[in-house]
Order: C-alpha cells, then structure tokens, then sequence
C-alpha cells in the first residue's frame, strides 16, 4: 500500500476520534544554512576528515565547518568546480574533490588546485571518490564506468572492460576487490586479476539500480537502490538479506550505525531502519513533519561523534546524535501532556499517564504509534493518573490524585479500584514499587501501604501505623539487593525498614537534608538519592558522599534520577540531563543542543526498560534517552593547532628554532565537537613562561609577545564540563628561542676563555719580561759585583795605602800639633813681648782720661799696633796696621813701634805729624832693605798719626792710607789719609800731608785700621763697610769710651757671627 | 519508465539502425606523422616517422593504429639509429608498435567542431602492452577529420632497458608527439 494512501486512511480513523496515528520519536535537529546569503544550492555530499573537520560538498562550493566557522570555497579558490558531487581524503591528508564537470579538485596545505593527469579528466559528473590500501584513487562517473589513479596513471574501467554499466553510482573497496554500484547491477573488479563479475537481479538483488553501496564491519556489502530499499549480501555466500516493507522510494545515500541505518531518500526524508534480535527490521520515518527542512534529503553521513548530518536543498541538517528522541504533540500526544509517569508493558505498549488522563501507545508498522486514551467514556477516564506499575501478573497499577489506585487490565482495560475504603492509607498514590512478595504504594499524606500481591483479597498494611516516627508525606520507595525498603520522604531523615526494624541517617551522620525525593540503588549496591536543594547523596554502606554545584552537578533541583544500565547516573534536571560516572566523577551535560533543556521534567518521572532506554516524562510528552546509542559515544572532543604565528606570519611546518627577536607567538587552536560546540571551553599554557593553565575560555587563539629566550612547550586543552581536560599530540607547539650570541653559554664560555688567555699571556709576558730584566739585572750584579770586587780589591789596596799613609799623617799631625804647639807658646811668648813693647795702659789712661782701644788680633800676635807717647806736652796717638797678621804682623808692629820710638827719641821732625811719618817711613825702608825691585817684600804699615796738642786743642794729622774720624756735635768728619803707605811702594815717596784740625772739647776721635771696617758678615756675608762704621760711631760717640769700646766689640761679634776674623781689628777712640 | 528500460530501448534502436545502414562508417590514416624526442641530460635525440597508420570507426568509436618502428628517421648518427633497432626496440622482433581502443566520448562526428577526447586502448611497444588514456584534440570538418596529441611513454613500461653507460644519455620518459589526418574509407 502507498504511503499516500496510507495517510488518508490515518487521516479517517483521526477524524473518527477512535485512534490516532501517529510517526515516529523525533530526533533532535540543528539547522545549519551552510552558505549565507544564498538559497537553492544543494547540500550534496558530506564527509569528515582525519582531524574532524566536516566538509560539505554542495552545488555552489564546498564548505569546511569546524564547529563555529563556515569556510566558503569556490572556483575562485582554485577548485576546478564549483558543483561538488564527491569528497574524499587520501593516506597523507590531501582532500579530493569530484566535481559534476567531471573534474577534480585537490587540496594540498590549504590550496586548491585542480588535479590534470595527463590523460586528462572527462566532462561527466563523479558520484564518489575512494582511497584503497595501496593509494590508488579510484572514482565512478555517470556515464564513463569508473577510473583510477594510481600517482602516476590514470586508467579507466568501463563496459568494454567488462563493467556492467557505464553510470555507476559508488564504488566500496574490500581488500582486493571494488565494487561498483551501477545502474545495471553490481560489477566487482578484482584487481590482481583484473577481470569483473556481476549481480544483477538475476542473481537475486531486489534492484539493479544501486545507488549506493557500503561494506560493514563484517564483510557483509549493503546497498541502497532505487525502488527497493536496502539489502546486504556476502560476497562470497552470494548470500543476501532482504529488508521487507521498503515504500520510500529512492535510496540516495545511507550510512551503517551500530544497531541502525540512516537513508537518506529522494522523497521520503530520512528512514531510520532498525533491525530487532529476532531479524525482523523496523523502520521509522523522519520527514519535514518532523523538522527535516525537505523531504529530499540528498545525503546523509555520521560523523565519528554519532551526530547524523543530512544535506538537502539550502542546508545542512544536523542531528545531535540520537541519544535523543521525542514523543509529543507532533506525535499525536495532546498537547502540553504532562507526563507523569510511563511504562511499556510485555506487549510494547506504551502506557502513560499525564495530565490528560491516562494514554495507550501502539507501534504501528510504519514505526510509528497509535495514541489511545484509556477509559474514554468511562469514570476514570476523568482521573489523574500520577503513577504507573507493572505487576508479575500482567496488570497495570495506575495510582491517582485524591482516587486512590486502580489495578488495570490491559487487554481488556477492566480495573478494580482501591482506596482507603478498602485500607489504603491515602488516595494519592504518587509511586508504586514492588518486589516479588510486596507492593508498596507511596502517598501523600498517609506514607507507605503494603500489601502482598497474592493475597485475595489484597489487604493493605500501612507502615506508619507500626512506625508512627515515618512521614506521612513519601515521595517513593526502593527495595534494595537486601530487601531493605528505603523511604523517599518529606524528612530531614533517611529512612529504611530491614527485618522489621526501621532506621533512620540524620545529622549525627553528616546527613544535611530536609527531603528525599528520589531512590535508586546502582549495580554497586550503591543508594542514591536526590533532596530538596542538597543536592544528590550516595551511601556506600559506610558514610554519605554528597554531590552539589561545587563538585559538578549542575543545579541541585533534581527531578529524578536513574540508572543507565551502563553504570552512569542519569540525573534529570529542568536545565537538561546530566549522565554522571562515578568512577571518573565525570559529569557529561546534554542541554539545548540536544533539545533536552527546559522541558519541565516532573518528579520521579522517569522509566528504565529493560532494553535500555530511559523514559522520562515532562511537561510536554516525553523524551526516550537512548542508553545503548549513548554506549558508542565515546568520542571526546578533539583539540589540536591550527596554525602558529610569528608576527602575524604563518610558521612554516617543521621551524621551531627561531632568534632572539624572534619572540611575539600567536597560536590559534581549535577543538571538534559537533554536538554541543558552543559547550567547548579551552585553556592553554605556555610551559617554560606560564606557571598554570589559563582560566577556561572560548576563544580559539592565544598570543605571547616579547618572550625570552629559553625553550617552550605551547600546549592547549580542551573541556565541555570544566572538569576533564583533554589535550593531544596535535595540540602542543615546542619551540626554542635562542639566546643573543651574547649570552650563549659558548660565547660566554669563550669569551672567559679569551679572558683568561689573555692575562695568562700578559702574565706570561711579563713574567718573560721580568726574567729577561732579571736576567739582566743579574749580568749587570754580576758586572757590577766585579766590578765592584775590582774596586773592593783596588779599595783595599788603596785603603792599605792610605792607611799607611794616615799613619804618616798621624805622625806628621802629631808632628805638627807638637809643632803647633810650640809655635802656639812661641807665639804666645811674642805676643807677651808684643804687649810689653807697647805703651802701657795705664800711662795711655794718664794721658787720654777718655779713650778707648778695641784691640782684637785676628791671631794672638797682631799685626795691628797703637803708639801713644808723650813729649813736649804733645801726644803721639797712631794706629797702625802692619801688612799681615799673625807673627809676621806683629815683627812689623814691632819694627813701627820701634820705628815710632826712634823717631821721636831722635828724629828733627818736631811736633808735625807728616814730618814724623816721612821719618818713619824711610826707616822701615831701611829696616826692611827696601830697594824697589819687584823681588822686594812689599811689606809695610797702613796708619794714622795724630798728634794732639791738648793745651792749644789742636791736632796734627797724617794718614798712611788710614783716615781719622771725628765726631763734632754729632757730625762725623772724615780727614783723609795719604794714599801711600809706610814702606816701599810704587808712587814717588813724595812727602806725607799734615792737617791740622782745630778740636773742641768733647770731639772725639777715631783712630782705626781696616780690620773692622773690611770684616765680612751680616745677614748677606758682606764687609762691615766704612759707612755702617762711620753711623756705628755716630750712634755711641755721646756714650762713654768704655762703653763704646764694648759696643764695637759687640758689634763687631755679632757682625761677624759665624764667620772668621779676616784681619786684626783695632780701633782707637779719644774724647777730648 | 525505469532507467535501465530506456537504455535497452535505445540499444535496440542502434542495433537497427546499424543493420539498417549495413556497414560501419571507417575513417583511415596512412600518412600519419609521430615524432619522439629523447630528452637526456648529455644528449638530445629526435626522430621521426610519416608512416602512422590507423583506423578510426565513427559508429563505436573505435580505433585501431599502428606504426612501423624501423620507420623512423633522424637521430643523431647512424650508429643511433642502429642501436635504437637493434638493441633498445629490437624492431626484428617487435616489428610495430599498435595502440587500439575506443574514443570515451561521445562525439557528434557529423557537426564540424574541435574537441578535445580521451582516446582509451592497449599501447603495446616492443611486445608489451599497457592500457592507456590518451588525450587528443580532434578537428572535424566535412569528411575530414585531423588528430593531434601528445603524450610521454615510459621506456619502463615496455620493458626497454637502457644500459646503464649511456642512461645520460637516453632519457627515462620519451615524448612523444603525433599529427594525422583522417579521411573516410570508400
């Protein structure tokens, strides 16, 4: 019967308000429009890649989706078409891309190019591209059989070869054999003997149109035609199977799941067939009424995540894997059923009870159900149903708001209605448990009732009249592996009834709770149960575990909770479900993406069939969690680089050594998980930079500027709960940035090196140097240590000699001072005769009262001498200074005096001095043999006579070359000497001057040699100078003749200081 | 109507069509021109043949060609030429070399056009064949039809081995280089 047909027929019995039909559990969709802006293009093949890209082949491009992103290719982009009919992935990576032209495109490194063998490339369209073991590319074409491509060549196989027909469809490789699905049946080339055979329908296929074509896992070829649906065959057997019932028409493409097949069919939509154990095959329909946006679903394809992708006109339509499924209005359900409870009864009938009353749903062959409301017409058909059961006899218990429970036969729909007329505790039954012996009823309001299934007639035992302490509020019961009853009551205390004894868990058990909603117990005889805004609790035996919001539930409000039969907790919560395992504490979340958020599940609305499913019940019909699909999904999010970039600019595969400046890394990454993407979270560390992981975000790059130089390891991670990370080969970057030269370990090692070989050769330079000096030094010690030998030997030599001679020396000087000394007394002696011959002191006092005479030999005999004698009343006053001092000084002043003597004794020369002089002067010529030649002494005396004539006060002077000073009233006057001495000299001994000079009383007179005036001293070492003598004379002529006599000898003293007497000094003052 | 019902239909159709006409329509060559270079490192060597023959039959598209190998002229010496005969074709025993197949396309040899076909057949040189596709560009044109193609041909695939002294000499992979016309067979 055609399926229109079908649906009038359907449409009648709707309109008869008797039953109605309806289709199947709906999957979940996400509609991708994969190229923006644009409408009637067709998504027409779909396919995933090695590292879990999605690549959609469409009529205007091909599309790469990577779970956020929608990458748009055209002809623009290099591809040799822009119609893309097939896609495949060879063994190193490259993406193959067939083309309706009849062309091919390849993608080698992110460019496309078109792929140009040599034997060039037809115009007829490619239906599929294959890789076989070996590399070699094959691919069918509509019209021109198949090809291949070995890298090197390309060959062709068409009907002359012996292909059944030249328009295949696709191509499966097994081994050594390919398949070929073609219009006329399929051809399979054996390829090391290059011959063909052929099924046809005359070897038994329903169909010799095959679209498509698949191997499972066991070897067993399916393949999807044009009019009769599916069928599998074993090559070698020729054996097939055939799936009965197929009136969806044309077979585009399908896809082998573990337990079903998805085909996608020209008019039909999506045909999900299931085979049951017993061979039998189901299928179920999912069209545009369903959300499909076309009942022309071109293709089809399941991605390694399980999610179905199926292309049509503008979209792609992605189902989020069919862990899901829903029964609801679209379904036939009334609408916003709020489903209270479900069961499906050993026949497969759907029981459920809502809001609406209670309900019957009946597969139909079409997959399908029947919706059926129980008690039409009747009493109860107007109660609320809150709760169902399944008894071991067959019976539906169907407990109720405010009526109690009724226990429904299920053929005949007949029931017996119990409430606390007949001992029930309370009429709302919320939940119904049950063990062999025992049927628990929970109530609200009046606790648990029991009572034993075989009595007759049953009799209810309510648990609160033996346990008074036990709520009256129970929300359900667990009888667990030890038939313990665990109560689910309004509580701050766990309960449970063992051998008649009730015990309770509270706070003195760490057990914070107000309420138990829910009860189960897992395959590790584990109890867990969900509480009023505490979240879930697991009791092991020994202490309660507690899970909240702070270790990874996602909200406390829980609405119920089973098992999945798998070990994983199914935790029901109106933001979604959450599958928890308690061996790796990993919460997986299923929410919006897979239409599970929000859906209003109610309290303890939830069924576990033995075949796995869970059926929960909300507030719009139910959702079936497919717990077997969800045993196949494994698949973790996949994490991997994209790219890495310096500066902007892509890294080329393979660098990862890079320079000092070298140092700004941006690494863009991207995770695979078609389900949820939006769920994907990231977090990546750069080791060697990074202490810790950075927080979780959504973004899908990170960047690192101004690193150091030092080595790296960039690694990312990926999440969909915050709690398992998960991370891969393909996400992890390593790198070096090498250090300036500088500061390698080389260059500074070298450079130490250089340093240290440098001062080793200073220091090795000098200490060359310094030995060559001290070398040297050495030569010259040595020559000089000779040489000084040499000198200490002549030294000595010379030493002994003026040793020797300081002996003599010694001698003579004793000699010498013996001498000297002899002299000395000698000398001596003559000055004693010197003094003797002079005139006597005393007498000079009688005469001159006032005078004085500074007499100082230079030596102790002087050749200065005064003469001072008396006649006639006149003295003779006369200083003179005989040539030379010392001994030979004082024979001359003897000789003056004698001379002086004489003279005045003998000489006529009256009272004039000059006469006396000229007198004394021929007798010291005489005296002294005086002829004037040259070889004659010169000896002689320079000196001054005066004679004073102290009646009359005048005085008579001549000088020999001395002058006579006289102070008048404080003015010295100066009376000039001759210049001539007396003795021999070279002037003509012309007569000597007299003056004569009137004197006053109280003038004085200064009679001198030039002893004192020629003596050397002062500060400068100069003579005393007759000027500093005249102002000396000036300075103490007032003072007494004593005491000028001690002033010039003071004067003299000081003047002289440390220097020697030059000369004899005698100085003659007289005040008249 | 199904698919495959169609293309029986129109199988009949030509097998009348075809018995009705009586005889296929053939279109031969026996002027055709190959030229070959051998592109070594240390050495260039051209020769040439005119003596292409073949046969072309527009119904099925069909063909068959063969040439002489002793036929070819140029070379670089004498001794060339004798060695390429004697030792490297051995031209006594493998006398012709033949290519044989069928046109892939369709080809509507009626409308004067120039299109470009992939000849697919059996090459078989020096006693060894190989299935080849080879890619022609074909000038119809009012009872004429011209043909021109390149294509290489590795010397391993025929099992022609190169000593290895002179293997600088004598490229790997021979370019080859064919023109023909073709007209129809009366």
């Amino acid at each position: 019967m055609g399926t229109r047909v079908k649906y009038i027929i359907l449409l009648f019995l709707m309109s008869s308000g008797c039953i109605v039909p309806a289709l199947s559990q709906t999957p979940y969709f996400i509609h991708h429009k994969v190229i923006k802006g644009k409408k009637g293009y067709r998504s027409q093949v779909i396919f995933q890649d090695h590292e879990g890209y999605i690549w959609i082949g469409t009529s205007s491009g091909l599309i790469l989706y990577d779970g956020v992103d929608f990458l748009h290719y055209t002809e623009s982009d290099g591809l040799a078409g822009s119609n893309i009919t097939a896609i495949a992935e060879d063994s190193v990576g490259r993406m193959w891309i067939g083309h309706n032209n009849g062309q091919i495109s390849l993608m080698k490194g992110g460019e496309f190019s078109a792929f140009l063998p040599e034997e060039g490339l037809g115009s007829i369209p490619i239906t599929d591209l294959v890789f076989d073991d070996q590399g070699n590319m094959w691919f069918s074409t509509l019209g021109e059989g198949i090809y291949y491509y070995t890298g090197e060549r390309l060959y062709n196989l068409d009907t002359d070869d012996g292909l059944a027909d030249n328009y295949a469809y696709s191509i499966a490789l097994l081994e050594k054999e390919v398949c070929v699905g073609t219009d006329y049946g399929i051809s399979i080339y054996n390829t090391q003997d290059k011959t063909f055979r052929h099924l046809s329908t005359k070897d038994g296929l329903p169909d010799n149109i095959i679209k498509k074509i698949s191997y499972d896992q066991d070897g067993n070829l399916w393949a999807g035609t044009d009019e009769a649906g599916m069928f599998s065959i074993h090559l070698e057997t020729k054996k097939i199977k055939y799936f009965e019932g197929w009136e969806f028409g044309s077979i585009n493409n399908f896809v082998l799941d573990e337990f079903d097949i998805w085909i996608s069919t020209d008019e039909n939509g999506v045909v999900q067939l299931t085979m049951n154990e017993g061979g039998t095959v189901r299928y179920k329909l999912i069209s545009s009424r369903h959300g499909l946006p076309s009942d022309r679903t071109i293709t089809i394809f399941l991605d390694r995540e399980k999610n179905l992708w199926i292309g049509s006109r503008d979209e792609v339509t992605q189902s989020v894997t069919s862990i899901f499924e829903f029964l609801d209005e679209r379904h036939g359900l009334p609408p916003q059923m709020m489903v209270y409870d479900f069961l499906i009864d050993e026949n497969d009938f759907y029981w459920v009870c809502s809001n609406k009353g209670l309900y019957k749903l009946t597969a139909s062959e079409d997959g399908g159900f029947t919706v059926e409301k129980i008690f039409r017409g009747r009493a109860a058909e107007d109660y609320n149903f809150i709760s169902l059961f399944l008894d071991e006899d067959s019976y539906i218990w169907a407990g109720t708001y405010d009526q109690g429970v009724l226990r429904i036969d299920p053929a005949t729909y007949s029931y017996r209605l119990y409430t606390t007329r007949e001992g029930l505790c309370d009429n709302n039954v919320i939940s119904i448990t049950a063990n062999e012996k025992w049927i628990l009823f929970s109530t609200l309001g009046g606790g648990v009732s029991i009572c034993n299934i075989d009595d007759q007639p049953i009799t209810f035992r309510n648990l609160s009249d033996t346990y008074p302490r036990l709520a009256n509020y129970v929300y359900g019961t667990l009888i667990d592996s030890k038939d313990r009853i665990w109560l689910a009551q309004d509580a701050d205390r766990l309960a449970y009834l063992e051998n008649d004894n009730i015990y309770t868990f509270g706070e003195e058990d760490s057990l914070n709770i107000s309420t138990v909603y829910s009860l189960i117990q897992d395959s590790q005889d584990n109890i867990w149960f969900s509480t009023s805004g505490e979240g879930l609790y697991c009791y092991d035996g020994e202490q309660f575990i507690n899970y909240n919001e702070n270790t990874g539930l996602s909200t406390s409000d829980i609405r119920s909770i089973e098992n999945d039969g798998l070990g994983n907790l199914i935790i029901v919560t109106n933001e979604g479900i959450d599958l928890f395992d308690p061996e790796s504490k990993y919460f997986q979340r299923f929410r919006d993406n897979y239409g599970v958020s929000y859906k209003e599940p109610q309290l303890n609305s939830i069924y576990s069939h033995t075949n796995g499913d869970v059926w929960i019940g909300t507030g719009n019909g139910l959702i079936k969690y497919k717990s077997r699909a969800h045993l196949r999904d494994t698949v973790r999010p996949v994490i991997f680089l994209m790219s890495t970039e310096l500066l902007s600019e892509e890294i080329e595969m393979g660098k990862d050594r890079f320079s000092h400046e070298q140092n700004h890394f941006t690494f863009r990454y991207t995770g695979m998980w078609y389900q949820d993407p939006d769920r994907l979270r990231y977090r990546s560390m750069l080791e060697g930079y990074d202490r810790e992981w950075s927080s979780p975000t959504s973004t899908r790059d990170r960047t690192y500027s101004q690193l150091p130089p030092g080595n790296y390891a960039f690694k990312v991670e990926t999440s969909t709960d915050y709690l398992v990370w998960i991370g891969s080969d393909r996400a992890e970057y390593t790198f070096t940035i090498r250090p300036p030269f500088w500061k390698t370990w080389w260059f500074i090692t070298a450079s130490i090196i250089a340093v240290l070989l440098i001062i080793l050769s200073i220091f090795r330079y000098r200490l060359a140097s310094l030995r060559k000096q001290k070398d040297e030094l050495e030569r010259e010690v040595a020559k000089a240590t000779l040489e000084i030998r040499n000198q200490n030997e002549e030294l000595e030599s010379q030493n002994n000699e003026i040793q020797a001679q300081r002996d003599l020396v010694m001698d003579q000087r004793d000699q010498i001072i013996r001498q000297q000394e002899e002299l000395q007394s000698s000398i001596r002696y003559a000055h004693h005769i010197q003094t003797a011959v002079r005139t006597p002191m005393p007498i000079i006092n009688q005469l001159l009262p006032e005078c004085f005479i500074l007499d100082k030999p230079r030596d102790i005999v002087s050749g200065d001498f005064y003469w001072v004698a008396e006649k006639e009343d006149h003295i003779f006053i006369s200083v003179a200074d005989c040539t030379g001092h010392g001994v030979p000084g004082a024979f001359m002043s003897m000789l003056g005096v004698s001379g002086f003597n004489e003279i005045l004794a003998t000489a006529d020369c009256g009272l004039k001095s000059d006469g006396f002089l000229n007198n004394l002067r021929e007798h010291v010529i005489k005296a002294l043999h005086h002829t004037g030649e040259d070889s004659d002494a010169m000896d002689g005396m320079d000196l001054a006579l005066i004679i004073l004539d102290k009646t009359n006060k005048k005085v008579s002077f001549s000088g020999a070359n001395n002058p006579l000073f006289m102070i008048r009233e404080g003015e010295l006057t100066e009376i000039k000497a001759d210049k001539m001495p007396i003795g021999w000299h070279s002037f003509d001994h012309k007569p000597f001057n007299e003056k004569l000079i009137d004197l006053q009383t109280g003038d004085c007179l200064y009679l001198f040699s030039d002893g004192y005036v020629d003596q050397f001293g002062g500060p400068r070492g100069k003579k005393f100078m007759h000027k500093r003598f005249k102002e000396l004379l000036l300075d103490i002529h007032k003072k007494p003749m004593t005491e000028q006599e001690m002033i010039l000898d003071k004067t003299i003293i000081a003047w002289m200081d440390f220097q020697d007497q030059i000369d004899d000094i005698m100085v003659m003052g007289i005040r008249i | 109507m199904s698919r495959l019902g169609t293309i029986l239909i129109l199988i009949c159709l030509a097998f009348l069509s075809s018995s009705h006409s009586g005889q296929q329509q053939l279109y031969y060559s026996d002027i055709g021109k190959l030229d070959f270079t051998s592109d070594a490192p240390l050495e260039v060597i051209k020769a040439n043949s005119g003596k292409l023959a073949g046969v072309l039959n527009l119904s099925d598209r069909s063909f068959s060609f063969s040439i002489p190998m002793n036929s070819f002229m140029g070379f670089n010496s004498a001794l060339q030429k004798t060695h390429f005969n004697e030792n490297y074709l051995e031209t006594e025993t493998f006398p012709k070399s033949t290519f044989n197949g069928k046109i892939i396309e369709e080809v509507d040899f009626k409308s004067p056009a120039t299109i470009k076909v992939r000849a697919k057949g059996k090459l078989k040189i020096h006693g060894i064949e190989q299935d080849r596709i080879i890619r022609c560009t074909m000038k119809i044109n009012h009872g004429n039809i011209s043909v021109e193609t390149t294509f290489t041909i590795p010397l391993e695939d025929h099992d022609i081995t190169i000593p290895s002294i002179v293997q600088q000499k004598i490229a790997e992979v021979i370019d080859v280089s064919i023109s023909f016309s073709m007209r129809e067979m009366k």
